[in-house]
């Protein structure tokens, strides 16, 4: 088929525009051509192909002149294309709003004449928002982003794919199947969900290093402009489109799921834009070249609602990514809205594309951005340390020993819900401790939490020693640090986990410390536990017949487990009752192993006996430890999703464990056991069995287990929960049962029933400390001192700020 | 709630505008625009026209045309109402949203004025075909300067003469059992042929099928030539609808659609009501309806009786009493073709016509004057 047509440029006025390192140039259009460029991909040959979100796809050899760009209708009538990857030449994929689509030239005329279908098993509503995007993801598939629905336009009456009420709802929505997510194209034809809870990430890119990076829009449940780094399995903070996600069946709508559960499941964003420095996230590029400044690794984000690239400095932290933030240019030569960028093949040159339609007054086209070879002036690399932060400028700076005169360090929060964006919260200014180095600078200050957001600012009048600013890029010379996990220190007691179908199995410096099975009982429990010199800490019966002197008594007590007698009428501790409610394990968020710590971190559906959902948790165990002590904290968050949850009081609750028979308190013959080699104290300095029912911070039980000396710890956080504003009551039994109560009833004087409110949630945290040795050598005291004072994880819930969905639902039922 | 919802917006946009005091034809009166025919892209052009040497095909969303969202649409998911949402609270109020009609991922196609159409990849069916016009995206794409589509009502606008709305369930029959006892069909593709109209793939079961969509012979017909790989024997079976074989052996069946709608849409608004009705508005209508496509004036036979000396004739009729032809029989042949069938002609051939009351005058004025 012959139809070649070579569109030759109107008169558009073509300012070419300069930093003295970068050159920005604009490519011309035919004047009445809509340049709303959604997807931008090279071929091998040097040929550009822009695909336009009208719906034609054009191809150009960029010249030296870019007045003189002449380009040539490749392919035409496709709807809102964003997302483009180049096979070879006249050989394309395409996302478009229906479908994911390539667009062969067969005949070889240069003209497109064949359109596949490779993927459409996704759901549209008929929503103008649910634009689509994608990457390669290495083993000749594809990622594609499929963009949510906007409350700002309608969807049908008759869709495609599967329809959701429940996805329907809120501001950004998912009521069409799969939309919020990345799905993966495979090689293989077959489309599989990989991450979902994405608000609208427009564009989607595969790092040299294999990992997928997904940037997504100011709104709704992001605080600012996040970048993603996709995990497969995550979900990435966007409730609407858990509605796919079979584990969260029977939750009801998402979006009134409590905030804390979800923050629980966010994948946290590993770098999060500040407003100043972008509004919307367009497609991350990794510089990859050498040649475009002295930047190459990094990533350049382009701002949908502006003229201006951030960059974005990436680290590998505690197994996760999470870095700085800068601009990068800042300029009115840049047209508004920028969504793609693509770098030529000689690595000098950036092609920068933008769009507008739909959102703000058109101002589109494309621009190309080339390094001159002059080095430009800022930050060029920020990283991390355990104190601080150490980084380095592009060029030498003027006066390095006046530096610390010219930098300030404040940090904040975003909060995470529903509201559109977040402001900054909890703001603190910060005290340099030091500040050393030449280039690169050490910098030390007072304090790092992660969770937060460190902003370090310098001087305006900080110059290179040439002389140079950081005016000529106009990108103020401002870093933002997203620290989502603090640089551990090294340890030469490396934790490890290893996981099966219904396991995870927690190795610490080589010795075996615990296993967390999942799928194997009514609940999710802990057993064994291992002290230092692996000693068992914990009774085998009934995980395991026949270990000598144990006790067949109580069959619920199933060495490390959570559960209360009451709650919504569904018995959770004694699982052999009719009445038995079950702990349904739903799925890993995440593990974490490293220097000195191990992480597990699980959401676990409660059902009463009937199957019906009342609540869930979101629990996190962390495994740390050294020769003398195993340290296992447990944050566990309950959260009323489906109605309010009502902790009845029974003294049989609520987190407990069966200790070794060795720590009993007193024998029974009966049961066959003997001897035994127990004592107990608690933090008040009760003794023995009068800690049973009294209130302590913690209790100790030790003594000797099989012939060593050792002992297990229990400690209550001070934040716990408790009614009457006490310490924790302890069902610390004789026979070694020890389980921390909220719930105990009011008359043994416990702090009774509890109501959670449907869509709020209850944090506890317990600390168990398994060590060896004499009782007085394990210092529980300052033990729980340090446990007191330690911040937890990390959460982007602001206590005592109204919020959704918790007020909204409150409100509904008066 | 659904059919009312959706037929309702289809006739609200039933507009004529083109009697007003110049008279001008629809073309014209439409202003389309042939650019994309002539330049080959997509312009800032609302009303992008393709031409027979060059057709435009844009995937798009489009309006259902009121066609059956049971038998047509029965792979679409059904939208719900939903409640309306507080962007600023972050609550929800009584009130609701309610969809809206359109059908999300089909493939239009212009051929200029002869020919527009719509063949949906859900269903892998054409859903109707209209001459005269294609689709207006105004409130898609956004005007040039603002850039801004409208908010809730941004579904493209069909205008022209709408001639051929699907019927019933899909309509090809694979070894005598209909796709849809076969099974969900499922979209395989398209490729361009040298006259560069599509052909579209799509598979049902274990059969894969390909159908061709050209103008048929005469305007306001269609004709799809179906292609199997394994030699299946091919039907076409729809409710309504008349069709013609042309050719067909085992893996081929090539039809010819008649028209089986008869609808006028415009896409501007309001519609421009004709109080007088005049012979010359007839005269016009004869040749934008496409009435001239079957009814010659010099007495010449073809798939309707002629015109000519029509009005006080003697008719006789497939299974009904004779008559002499009076205005009140010619309405009735407009306003329900269906009632009677003139002796040696095919029933069913006529589709229906809804106009306006002077329209239908205007029409028997011209038909009473054709001696």
């Amino acid at each position: 088929m012959k139809f070649n047509l070579l569109l030759f440029v109107g008169l558009h006025s073509l300012a070419c525009a300069s930093t003295s390192s970068y050159k920005i140039e604009n490519m011309a259009f035919p004047d009445d051509m809509p340049p709303e460029v959604g997807g931008l991909a090279f071929d091998g040959d040097g040929n550009l192909y822009a695909c336009l979100r009208r719906g034609d796809v054009l191809v150009t050899k960029p010249g030296k002149d870019p007045k003189s760009t002449q380009w040539k209708v490749f392919a035409t009538g496709l709807h809102n294309p964003m997302g483009m990857e180049l096979i070879g030449p006249g050989h394309v994929l395409v996302t478009q709003m229906a479908e994911l689509t390539e667009i062969i030239d067969t005949d070889k005329d240069g003209v497109a004449d064949r359109y596949n279908n490779l993927a459409s098993n996704f759901g549209i509503s008929g929503n103008y928002h649910e634009t689509n995007s994608i990457c390669r993801d290495g083993e000749g598939g594809y990622f594609i982003a499929l963009g949510t629905a906007s409350h700002n336009g309608p969807t049908f009456y008759t869709s495609r794919g599967k329809y959701s009420k429940d996805g329907r709802r809120g501001r950004n929505f998912s009521s069409n199947d799969l939309r919020g997510w990345v799905v993966r194209y495979h090689q293989n034809g077959k489309l599989t969900p990989f991450a979902s809870g994405f608000r609208m990430h427009n564009g989607i890119t595969r790092s040299p290093d294999g990992e997928i990076w997904c940037g997504d829009n100011q709104g709704d449940w992001r605080g600012g402009s996040p970048i993603y780094n996709v995990r497969p399995g995550s979900f990435n903070g966007h409730p609407s489109s858990l509605v796919w996600d079979p584990d969260l069946k029977g939750f009801g709508p998402p979006i009134f799921l409590p905030r804390k559960m979800l923050d629980d499941l966010h994948n946290q964003p590993a770098v999060q834009l500040h407003r100043t420095t972008m509004n919307s996230c367009g497609e991350p590029l990794i510089i990859e070249s050498d040649q475009f400044g002295p930047f190459q690794g990094q990533m350049l984000v382009p701002d949908e609602n502006a003229r201006r690239i951030t960059r974005v400095m990436l680290e590998k932290i505690d197994g996760a990514w999470q870095g700085a933030s800068t601009l990068f240019l800042n300029t009115k030569e840049l047209r508004a809205g920028g969504v793609r960028i693509a770098m030529d093949s000689s690595g000098k040159t950036i092609y920068y594309a933008s769009t507008t339609r739909g959102w703000q007054s058109p101002d589109e086209g494309l621009q190309r951005i080339t390094f001159n070879g002059k080095m430009p002036f800022h930050i060029k690399t920020f990283n991390l340390t355990t104190q601080g932060f150490i980084f380095d400028f592009t060029l030498p700076v003027a006066d390095p020993e006046k530096l610390e005169k010219k930098l300030s360090v404040s940090s904040f929060c975003y909060e995470y819900g529903y509201r559109y964006g977040s402001s900054e919260k909890d703001k603190k200014d910060h005290k340099i401790i030091s500040l050393t180095g030449k280039g690169p600078f050490e910098i030390k200050i007072d304090q790092l939490l992660p969770g937060r957001i460190y902003q370090i600012e310098f001087d305006d009048q900080l110059r290179s020693t040439s002389g140079a600013s950081m005016d000529d890029l106009n990108a103020p010379a401002k870093v933002y640090y997203t620290l989502n996990r603090l640089k551990r220190p090294n340890s030469d007691r490396p934790a490890t986990l290893t996981q099966t179908k219904d396991k995870i199995e927690v190795n610490i410096g080589g010795e075996s410390f615990a296993t967390y099975h999942f799928n194997r009982l009514a609940q999710p429990i802990v057993w064994p536990i291992q002290g230092p010199g692996d000693i068992r800490m914990l009774r085998d019966y009934p995980l395991k017949e026949g270990t000598a002197g144990e006790a067949k008594d109580h069959p619920h007590h199933r060495a490390m487990f959570i559960g209360q007698q009451g709650m919504n009428g569904a018995n959770f501790w004694h699982n052999q009752n009719k009445n038995a409610g079950t702990v349904e394990h739903l799925k890993v968020i995440e593990t974490r192993s490293g220097e000195d710590r191990a992480l597990i971190q699980t959401l676990n559906a409660w059902k009463d006996s009937g199957g019906k959902i009342i609540g869930a948790d979101t629990r996190t165990l962390t495994f740390s430890g050294d020769e003398t002590a195993h340290v296992l904290d447990l944050e566990l968050n309950m959260h009323a999703t489906n109605e309010d949850l009502i902790f009845e009081e029974f003294k049989d609750g609520f987190v407990g464990i069966r200790t070794h028979p060795d720590l009993r308190l007193t024998p029974s013959p009966k049961h066959g056991v003997k001897k035994v080699y127990g004592n107990a104290r608690n933090s008040e300095g009760g003794e023995g069995k009068g800690i049973w029912g009294k209130r302590a911070d913690w209790v100790h039980y030790y003594g000797t287990i099989e012939g060593k000396q050792a002992g297990i710890a229990f400690m209550s956080h001070p934040s716990n929960l408790t009614r009457k504003g006490e310490k924790s009551w302890w069902h610390a039994r004789d026979y070694g049962l020890i389980s921390a109560n909220p719930f105990a009833p009011e008359k043994i004087g416990g702090d009774g029933e509890y109501r959670l409110p449907r869509g709020q949630s209850l944090k506890l945290r317990y600390r168990f400390v398994f060590h060896r040795g004499p009782a007085k050598d394990a210092k529980i005291g300052e033990r729980f001192s340090v446990f007191a004072m330690d911040p937890g994880h990390p959460t982007s819930i602001m206590p005592g700020h109204p919020g959704y969905p918790e007020d909204y639902l409150s409100q509904k039922k008066k | 709630m659904i059919k009312s919802h959706s037929k309702k917006l289809f006739f609200t946009v039933l507009a004529l505008h083109m009697y007003s005091s110049a008279f001008h034809s629809v073309h014209a009166q439409e202003k389309p625009s042939t650019v994309y025919a002539e330049k080959g892209y997509l312009t800032f052009d609302q009303k992008p026209l393709g031409s027979l040497e060059k057709p435009l095909v844009l995937r798009t969303y489009v309006p259902s045309g009121g066609v059956s969202h049971k038998y047509v649409l029965p792979n679409h998911s059904q939208g719900s109402n939903s409640p309306r949402y507080s962007a600023g609270s972050g609550k929800e109020s009584t009130k609701e949203y309610e969809p809206i009609d359109g059908v999300p991922a089909t493939i239009a196609v212009n051929l200029g004025k002869t020919l527009s159409y719509v063949w949906d990849t859900t269903e892998c069916r054409l859903l109707y075909a209209w001459t005269d016009g294609f689709l207006d995206m105004q409130n898609y794409w956004g005007g040039r300067a603002s850039g801004q589509r409208k908010r809730f009502g941004y579904v493209p606008k069909l205008y022209g003469f709408v001639f051929y709305k699907a019927q019933g369930v899909h309509p090809l029959r694979i070894n005598e059992k209909s796709i849809a006892e076969i099974g969900s069909p499922k979209y395989v593709g398209y490729s361009l042929g040298k006259d560069r109209l599509p052909s579209y793939e799509f598979k049902s079961g274990k059969h894969s099928i390909s159908v061709k969509v050209s103008p048929g012979p005469s305007t306001q017909t269609l004709r799809l030539d179906f292609t199997s790989t394994s030699n299946e024997n091919l039907d076409f079976k729809s409710p309504n609808t008349q069709i013609k074989q042309i050719q067909k052996k085992p893996g081929r069946l090539s039809i010819e659609i008649r028209p089986n709608a008869g609808e006028r849409l415009s896409s501007d608004e309001p519609k421009v009501v004709i109080k007088k009705p005049t012979l010359e508005i007839g005269k016009k209508l004869y040749t934008s309806l496409g009435c001239i496509a079957c009814h010659s004036l010099d007495g010449g036979k073809n798939h309707g009786p002629t015109l000519k000396g029509v009005y006080g004739a003697k008719r006789e009729f497939l299974s009904a009493q004779p008559l002499t032809v009076d205005e009140a029989y010619i309405r009735e042949s407009i306003q329900k073709p269906m009632a009677k069938t003139v002796k040696g002609y095919l029933a069913g051939m006529m589709p229906l016509y809804k106009l306006q009351e002077a329209e239908y005058e205007s029409l028997i004025l011209f038909i009473k004057s054709v001696r």
